[in-house]
């Protein structure tokens, strides 16, 4: 039996790479759209949900959407982002509180609200893993920049989320993957490895032996170098 | 004579700061937000030529806007900025989480800061230019131990992660910054005048915390005065001068 992968944000060029890789990996794939995606192209045999970042009950629909077809599901990978572009303005320029807002509600609780929804599918599959495509951006110690607030400062909290999940949720088995994408690629290449950093077994390669990343949250980049919190 | 402006300052450890630099002889604007609370006003009978109490909503543009062109007013500048006001919002581990209840304490706690900077950028090009803001061991991700999903810890992460992108491009131009985490503080519900008086105690006579207000901010008042040889580093310090990591 194919293990099974829901994939919120399928329809940008991460989300669609991730379809494409994870059938070549032989899941099972369902693809989560936003609204006003559903005529993106997907490959066939792929399930398509609607669900809306910032709706919880989207989520939950979606959510239900899914049950009917699979009665767990083993992976969910999140990946969101509503900043695909570059804020230049600092402190000292007039911030854009509203884009803030809006970037907090999509980037960090958009992904807590698809794990919250998709969790009672997730503890009937057998994979039990949550992952995430985030970016260096969301990193307080590895932060050199004096702009880009709406990105860093909406997506650093969620650092702070997924930790917390983790520290309840991987007593019950649950393991995790938080990824940085290389958005210097652009968009077809960003999301090249993150499939197969998702899919591997993490707990007890030879680099990590001594800190198994199975037991401890890592965020890693695209080279697999991690990245400070 | 040196000014501070104190965002939260209505009660707990905001009213300690005022109270604090008061005693010390600075002029404080205290930024007022529970404006049914006395405890400020009763101060004031104290200090009256020191201690001006401003409205303040860090919540909102305007209100910060506002509350910049009513201390600009009195001074021509304004030497220390702190940014202690907080919100708090739910978690997980409480049933179904209610997310709607996750935006208050990030607008407050982390763009509330970001509003007091930029709009009290302005009166503080000339005196001490200092920057302090209380955060939390609670906002460290390499920390990290609880185990709910925590809006309160979630805000003090994004407020961190505000400071450094803020420290990165002003600390260069001559500001310093303070990063404080007040400890485990004893926090007393007080919210109107009609309130008995403030108990620390929650509903079962349990005393919540370790520190009192005023203990905390005597500690937090000595590190945002005092000058450092080491001005160029963000760190976050807490009650007991233990450094913690980001």
């Amino acid at each position: 039996m194919k293990k099974v992968v829901m994939i919120a944000g399928a329809g940008d060029a991460v989300g669609l790479r991730l379809v494409k890789d994870f059938l070549k990996k032989d899941y099972a794939v369902i693809a989560g759209l936003l609204t006003g995606q559903e005529g993106v192209s997907l490959p066939e045999g792929v399930l398509s949900v609607t669900l809306d970042p910032l709706s919880h009950q989207s989520a939950k629909d979606a959510a239900a959407a899914v049950a009917e077809k699979y009665p767990g599901i083993d992976m969910i990978v999140v990946n969101y982002d509503n900043c695909p572009v570059r804020e230049n303005w600092t402190i000292l320029d007039e911030p854009d509180f509203e884009a803030m807002k809006l970037a907090y509600e999509y980037n960090c609780l958009g992904p807590l609200r698809a794990i919250d929804a998709f969790r009672p599918l997730l503890d009937k599959g057998e994979g039990k893993r949550i992952c995430c495509v985030t970016s260096a951006d969301s990193s307080n110690n590895a932060a050199r920049d004096i702009a880009n607030y709406p990105s860093h400062v909406s997506k650093a909290p969620l650092n702070m989320a997924i930790n917390q999940l983790f520290n309840g949720m991987r007593p019950d088995g649950y393991t995790f993957r938080m990824y940085c994408k290389d958005v210097s690629a652009g968009p077809a290449k960003a999301g090249e490895y993150a499939a197969e950093y998702f899919t591997r077994n993490r707990s007890n390669e030879p680099e990590s032996y001594k800190h198994s990343d199975e037991n401890r949250l890592v965020l890693r980049d695209w080279m697999n170098i991690e990245i400070p919190w | 004579m040196k000014n501070v402006v104190i965002t939260g300052a209505d009660r707990n450890i905001g009213l300690e700061l005022v109270r604090q630099f008061l005693q010390r002889g600075w002029k404080v604007f205290a930024g007022r937000y529970l404006m049914d609370l006395p405890l400020l006003e009763e101060l004031q009978r104290e200090y009256p030529d020191t201690l001006t109490l401003v409205p303040l909503d860090v919540s909102k543009d305007e209100a910060v806007r506002a509350a910049a062109e009513a201390v600009g007013k009195e001074a021509d500048h304004v030497d220390m900025l702190i940014h202690n006001a907080a919100g708090f919002g739910g978690q997980s581990g409480d049933g179904e989480i209610d997310f709607t209840t996750f935006a208050a304490p990030y607008n407050i706690n982390a763009l509330g800061a970001m509003r007091m900077v930029h709009y009290f950028l302005p009166l503080m090009q000339t005196g001490m230019k200092r920057l302090c803001f209380v955060s939390s061991e609670a906002g460290v991700v390499s920390v990290a131990h609880r185990t709910e999903i925590s809006s309160y810890c979630m805000s003090k992460t994004a407020l961190n992660m505000a400071l450094r992108l803020m420290f990165n491009q002003l600390q260069p131009l001559g500001y310093t910054f303070r990063l404080y985490h007040p400890g485990w503080v004893r926090s007393a519900k007080i919210e109107h005048s009609t309130d008995a008086v403030p108990t620390f105690k929650d509903a079962d006579g349990n005393l919540i915390g370790k520190f009192w207000p005023w203990e905390t901010a005597a500690a937090a008042v000595p590190q945002f005065i005092e000058d450092r040889e080491w001005e160029d580093r963000l760190v976050l310090i807490d009650n007991e001068g233990a450094a913690w990591p980001f």
